[in-house]
């Protein structure tokens, strides 16, 4: 009596090849979802409202591989298998950890996180300063699946575009990258208070400085938005073009180039002034880390 | 619906499910008891951990259909017959499984751990338990159940408790580690929880509560819910008895008021009743609550205390007052202006309540001549401490089961109180106590809140109009705005000392927001004062109390009661003196603490709703604590972190609290002697996970020198048992264990006195002996206890012995304690860790030592939670914002300090039965002034309200406005 169920899902499917899953996803409309591990579509107060579940498991999608351009971490790989392979960036491990709980872990998936897209991600951060790409699969108008790598920052920019696609994996191509992050909570487990990420790549140069090219900024938050009006996850930018043009001399520099492109509002949570104060800080931490880590020669920040 | 078929511990099963349906579900309903759900499926608490194809998941989080063609193992496949694991056995011998509802999970997790790694650290152990979520007893003593069990798989016979400590020496059971008696069934995940007992087609309670915070129902409709095929009735505040009560389970009279009826026309919180659907399955009960057409007047809701005490406010209770006795003069003329909408508030006897101000219950008192101490004072601080609203969190929430049978009444509860549950369900329903049975099952945490009757009435009332079972659980969301949670308070402290540090005078003025229902409005705020001022030597003290209705989410009892409260802002107090005296603290506590013998004026004005008493330090070891303590956190040395951004700091602080209510709590039991010389206890006791039974046992044990096992007890049973006033106030072991071994101590007279006689002996020659006969030492005859029984019972004997005990007293045993704590405060970041944590307590002869522990692990862990991290935010209509386990906040393994550890400091109590106090709620009342003292020992900051949070330790380090 009264035990949880999940009252809006009408119709479970269990396709056993990619096309039937991308022809079922099709078919039920944008009220079906696919499901892998469970945790982000069946959780508590999901903004989900599921009525066909397209369960992936006997898809073959799970799994890490390594080629000589990059890393394909199948869409299924769960938390728990990221963390036991030893190719795994040490960026995604760090965030995979971010999940404080291994049950949840052995359920939770790479494309499950990602692709459930809330300003709480465990993965988000990190894939996007990492500029992972995403291996979408879709159901052409021939019938057939077509598989199209596209970068992440695509991916969250234009949802409507990929509603119905399906990430069969996550390629990670630049071993170079550096890329570390960091996620402020109360106790583990709790929402965040902030996570953030930065990303970029980094060149020794001769003269012993370092030069940043192509970096990444992201920040998710209760209560802050980018000066765009961006909320969730998003990116600074302009704090990523500052890095690039090597315009951040101390960290003063950097505080203020954080605080002109983060609003911050005051609700039962936290003051504005305490988010806007944080921002900085964390970012100013993070990009102080890679850039000691990366300079000093050591293996770049938290990548490999 | 679907057809699916998967294995479930090890037997091929076939099941039929719809698409929808979770697989905790399905496996619940299909027997499968021990994968529950305590978190409304959040997949965040673990009860409904299983392993899927061997690895841990959470069943919440799988739809059923995904389970075909798998491979599931149960929490309940674990065991064989009647043997225990290694693992479940371990668990119950390290003193972990405790009120259990997540001990069958934890055995499953660690079963899994120990199949990937033989050897497992610290750090493994953490990983595995990381979705393990208990209140009960921390998780230290994991590490110990885990230790134990790698050891056994070597060599099965290894000592259970190496790790823990035992007392005294000449006892054969007591201060000894002894399997508790319902570990076994608590492990395995038998059956043992309300939710257990109810049948598969009872019917089910679904309340519809209010989106407001403060309303009148204007008008509401329920025709159209009745018409459903399916509900049985709807009651509302329209059809509902007529009678007045409260939901504080206290000794009767009761010093809380009765303000509220079972639905009530208006409602004073959001969640408050609004109906109760009846209905034979979810659905249909569902779609009734939708059908019910509600209109309300909105009022302007009260939040805080600043607000309810602000002349012009909202009144919450604009009701008709009424005083059973002692009404005082003019009452007529205060109840001219009460409107008929908002019912009735009934003192048993005057509070100094003032509903029609937002007062529910004030007191004030003192000893000695304020005025004078602080004019003797060399140094003066006043400070102001705010505690916030703090959730109990028991896993398994509150649940009620009853049924009718012919024109009695049967409740399964899940209580700390199973005679006040009768006496007040028996009041609501109208009917005499003789025709209502409450039977106590297991319960899955209460910590307090289960001292509270918050949905017994309900149920209680619904099958007897219906005549069907019914069952009613609250979801944890309806726990998050339902339950009892601790009292806001906001403390004033005024400390005036000498130079040298001798206290010269205290004044305490406490405010409290009670909510909007008065449960222990007069005796939490109280407590405050009660168990904090007690502390130590001062002969001019005062203190005030107000409490304030408002329309937050309910509160009332919580572990540590008042305590929690009332010790962070004295002893934090104490340290900010000390520290304005330039006095080391723990010099400055030796100075002024209390020791035994000395005797404590001040409760002669704290009674709980009566006169007080002043009462001896019966025994005392806040000494030895102080002097422990020190050694085991290296008091006095700095500690430096390798990071210049965290700094270190050091804090202590004593706790106290009581042993049940003296000239209140009364406590019932007898034990009678079968046939095969074995032995049946019957406590009323109401055994909450902490181990009283084993308490109960272990005492009647002792006294008739018998093995534990010859003696088995039911407790908790208004039928079969006798009368108790329940588990609260720490008043399990003084109170219940007292009457449980004054029983087996009156049986035990009668066992010599048959004995005599069957021998042809003088009573005076016979002594018990081990294990279980009688012996002449004089003739040395002997005759057992089986064969007295048979010689009692054959058709020619004087028939069955039995012992009977009826406990109360006068005396109290104040159990103390030490603690102290190491912090690292992350100046950059505001975030603050435990680093270590020592706590060292006086609970007399420690009666369970491993349980001892673990209830002071718990405790400790809990009220590190509400200091650190627990926060139940409300927005400006008193809507709960994060009422969920993940998003309140409540402390994991991986909360837990990197080096804890829990010490008993024995004494031997001349009031307590074999010299024990209580354990479990002092271990509450140390955490949050011992931590804020900490965190000022490391950056100069003093945080003076709950919780600590990173926004308030940069704000005080002038890092933001």
């Amino acid at each position: 009596v009264q035990e949880k169920e999940q009252e809006m899902i009408q119709k479970y499917l269990r396709p056993t090849a990619m096309a039937e899953a991308l022809e079922c996803k099709s078919r039920e409309k944008e009220k079906a979802y696919f499901l892998a591990g469970g945790t982000e579509l069946l959780r508590l107060n999901s903004p989900l409202h599921v009525e066909t579940a397209v369960d992936l498991q006997d898809l073959d999608l799970s799994g890490v591989s390594i080629a000589e351009d990059g890393i394909r971490i199948g869409g299924c790989t769960t938390f728990t298998e990221l963390l036991d392979h030893k190719e795994v960036p040490d960026f995604l491990k760090t965030a995979v950890l971010y999940a404080g709980s291994r049950t949840l872990r052995n359920a939770a998936t790479i494309a499950g996180n990602i692709a459930a897209m809330r300003w709480d991600s465990y993965l988000l951060p990190v894939c996007i300063a990492a500029k992972v790409r995403l291996e979408l699969a879709d159901l052409g108008d021939d019938g057939l699946v077509h598989q199209e790598s596209v970068p992440i920052r695509e991916f969250i920019s234009h949802p409507e575009v990929y509603r119905d696609s399906l990430i069969a994996a996550v390629l990670h191509r630049n071993f170079s990258r550096s890329v570390v992050s960091e996620r402020l909570v109360r106790s583990r487990q709790a929402p965040p208070e902030f996570s953030a990420a930065i990303g970029a790549d980094i060149r020794r140069e001769e003269d012993g400085n370092c030069s940043f090219s192509s970096s990444r900024v992201v920040l998710a938050g209760r209560g802050i938005r980018s000066g765009n009006g961006d909320v969730g996850v998003f990116r600074l930018t302009g704090v990523e073009q500052a890095i690039n043009s090597g315009d951040i001399a101390d960290e003063q520099d950097l505080v203020e180039a954080v605080r002109s492109e983060v609003l911050t509002e005051t609700d039962q949570f936290g003051s504005a002034g305490y988010r806007r104060y944080l921002a900085s800080a964390v970012i100013s931490d993070l990009y102080n880390r890679m850039r000691t880590s990366a300079c000093s020669g050591e293996t770049s920040g938290e990548g490999r | 619906m679907m057809d699916i078929s998967c294995t479930v511990n090890g037997k091929r099963r076939s099941f039929r499910c719809s698409p929808a349906e979770t697989l905790q579900r399905l496996l619940k309903r299909s027997g499968y008891i021990a994968v529950r759900n305590s978190d409304d499926g959040e997949g965040f608490s673990g009860s409904d951990t299983i392993l899927f194809d061997g690895v841990p998941r959470c069943a919440s989080l799988l739809l059923a259909p995904q389970a075909d063609g798998h491979e599931i193992l149960t929490p309940d496949g674990l065991a064989r017959a009647r043997e225990l694991t290694v693992v479940q056995q371990a668990m119950v011998d390290a003193g972990v499984v405790q009120s259990g509802y997540n001990a069958p999970a934890a055995a499953l997790l660690l079963t899994d751990l120990l199949q990937r790694i033989p050897s497992p650290t610290h750090a493994d152990i953490d990983d595995a338990l990381s979705g393990l979520f208990n209140r009960a007893t921390g998780y230290r003593q994991f590490y110990q159940a885990v230790e134990l069990a790698v050891t056994r798989r070597g060599n099965r016979s290894a000592y259970a408790h190496e790790t823990v400590p035992e007392f005294r020496e000449e006892l054969k059971h007591v201060g000894k580690v002894r399997a508790k008696v319902d570990g076994r069934k608590l492990v395995t995940g038998s059956r043992a929880f309300v939710e257990d007992a109810a049948a598969p087609d009872a019917c089910a309670v679904y309340m519809l509560t209010s989106p407001h915070a403060h309303a009148y129902i204007t008008a509401i409709d329920t025709h159209k819910a009745l018409a459903l095929e399916g509900v049985l009735a709807v009651i509302t505040h329209e059809n509902c008895p007529d009678v007045y009560y409260g939901q504080a389970g206290q000794g009767f009279p009761e010093p809380s008021p009765y303000d509220r009826r079972m639905f009530n026309r208006k409602v004073r919180h959001v969640g408050d009743r609004v109906a109760a659907v009846i209905a034979e399955d979810e659905e249909a009960g569902r779609q009734a609550l939708a059908l019910i057409d509600v209109a309300y007047e909105v009022l302007p809701p009260v939040l805080s205390i600043d607000e309810a005490l602000n002349p012009g406010a909202p009144i919450i209770h604009k009701s008709q007052v009424v005083y059973v006795t002692g009404a005082p003069d003019r009452l007529d003329s205060y109840n001219v202006d009460a409107d008929d909408r908002d019912g009735k508030v009934i003192y048993q006897f005057p509070i100094h309540g003032d509903p029609h101000r937002n007062i529910a219950a004030a007191v004030e008192g003192g000893i000695g001549n304020l005025e004078k101490g602080f004019a003797e004072a060399e140094t003066v601080i006043e400070r102001t401490y705010e505690t916030s609203q703090i959730q109990c969190t028991p896993l398994e929430t509150h649940t009620a089961y009853a049924y009718t049978d012919g024109d009695r009444l049967i409740i399964h509860a899940s209580t700390q109180v199973p005679w006040h549950v009768r006496r007040i369900t028996a009041n609501v329903c109208g009917l005499s106590e003789n025709k209502v049975q409450v039977i106590k099952e297991r319960v899955g945490g209460g910590y307090g809140s289960k001292q509270d009757v918050l949905l017994e009435d309900v149920a209680a009332y619904a099958a007897l109009i219906t005549g069907r079972p019914v069952f009613y659980r609250f979801t944890r969301e309806q726990e998050f705005i339902a339950n009892s949670t601790r009292h806001p308070m906001r403390i004033r402290v005024k400390l005036g000392a000498k130079r040298d540090g001798s206290l010269t005078a205290i004044d305490m003025d406490v405010k409290a927001n009670t909510g909007p229902y008065g449960n222990h409005c007069l005796t939490v705020p109280m407590n405050a004062c009660s168990k904090s001022l007690p502390l130590v030597k001062c002969e001019n003290v005062h203190f005030s109390v107000t409490t304030c209705y408002s329309n937050i989410p309910p509160t009332g009892a919580y572990q540590g009661y008042g305590a929690p409260k009332g010790n962070f802002a004295v002893q934090l107090a104490l340290a900010e003196l000390a520290d304005e005296l330039g006095m080391d603290q723990l010099d400055f506590l030796e100075k002024n603490r209390v020791d035994a013998g000395y005797t404590l004026e001040i409760l002669r004005c704290l009674g709980e709703g009566r006169e007080g008493t002043p009462a001896p330090v019966s025994s005392c070891g806040l000494g030895e604590a102080l002097r422990q303590g020190a050694e085991l956190i290296g008091w006095g040395r700095h500690e430096h972190s390798a990071n210049p951004e965290v700094k270190i700091g050091k804090g202590v602080v004593l706790v106290q609290q009581g042993s049940g209510l003296p000239g209140l709590d009364h406590s019932c039991a007898d034990i009678s002697l079968l046939s095969d010389g074995t032995f049946m206890l019957h406590s009323g006791g109401a055994d909450l996970g902490t181990g009283l039974d084993t308490v109960s046992v272990k005492f009647a044990a002792e006294v008739l020198n018998v093995p534990m096992d010859a003696v088995s007890i039911l407790s908790g049973d208004t039928d079969n048992t006798p009368f108790d006033t329940g588990a609260y106030a720490s008043s399990g072991t003084f109170f219940s264990g007292s009457a449980s071994k004054m029983a087996a101590e009156d049986l035990r007279i009668q066992i010599i006195r048959a004995a005599a006689a069957l021998l042809d002996e003088p009573e005076q020659n016979l002594s018990l002996r081990y294990p279980g006969e009688a012996v002449s030492q004089v003739s040395g005859s002997v005759v057992t206890y089986r064969d007295l029984a048979r010689a009692l019972l054959n058709g020619t004997g004087s028939g069955q012995l039995t012992g009977k005990a009826s406990f109360t007293t006068e005396d109290s045993a104040f159990p103390y304690g030490a603690h102290f704590c190491q912090v690292a405060v992350n100046t950059r970041t505001g975030q603050v860790r435990v680093e270590k944590y020592a706590a060292l307590q006086d609970c007399g002869t420690p009666v369970n030592p491993e349980l001892a522990l673990g209830q002071i692990y718990g405790g400790v862990l809990k009220s590190i939670g509400h200091s650190l991290y627990e926060q139940m935010v409300l927005n400006d209509r008193g809507e709960c914002l994060n009422a969920s386990l993940r998003d309140y906040g409540v402390p994991m393994i991986s909360e837990m300090p990197d080096d804890f550890r829990a010490v008993l400091i024995e004494t031997d109590d001349p009031f307590g039965p074999y010299g024990a106090k209580s354990v479990s709620e002092i271990s509450t009342n140390g955490a949050a002034p011992v931590i804020a003292s900490a965190i000022h020992d490391a950056v100069g900051v003093w945080v003076r309200d709950w919780p600590f949070t990173p926004e308030k330790i940069l704000r005080g380090l002038g890092k933001i406005d």
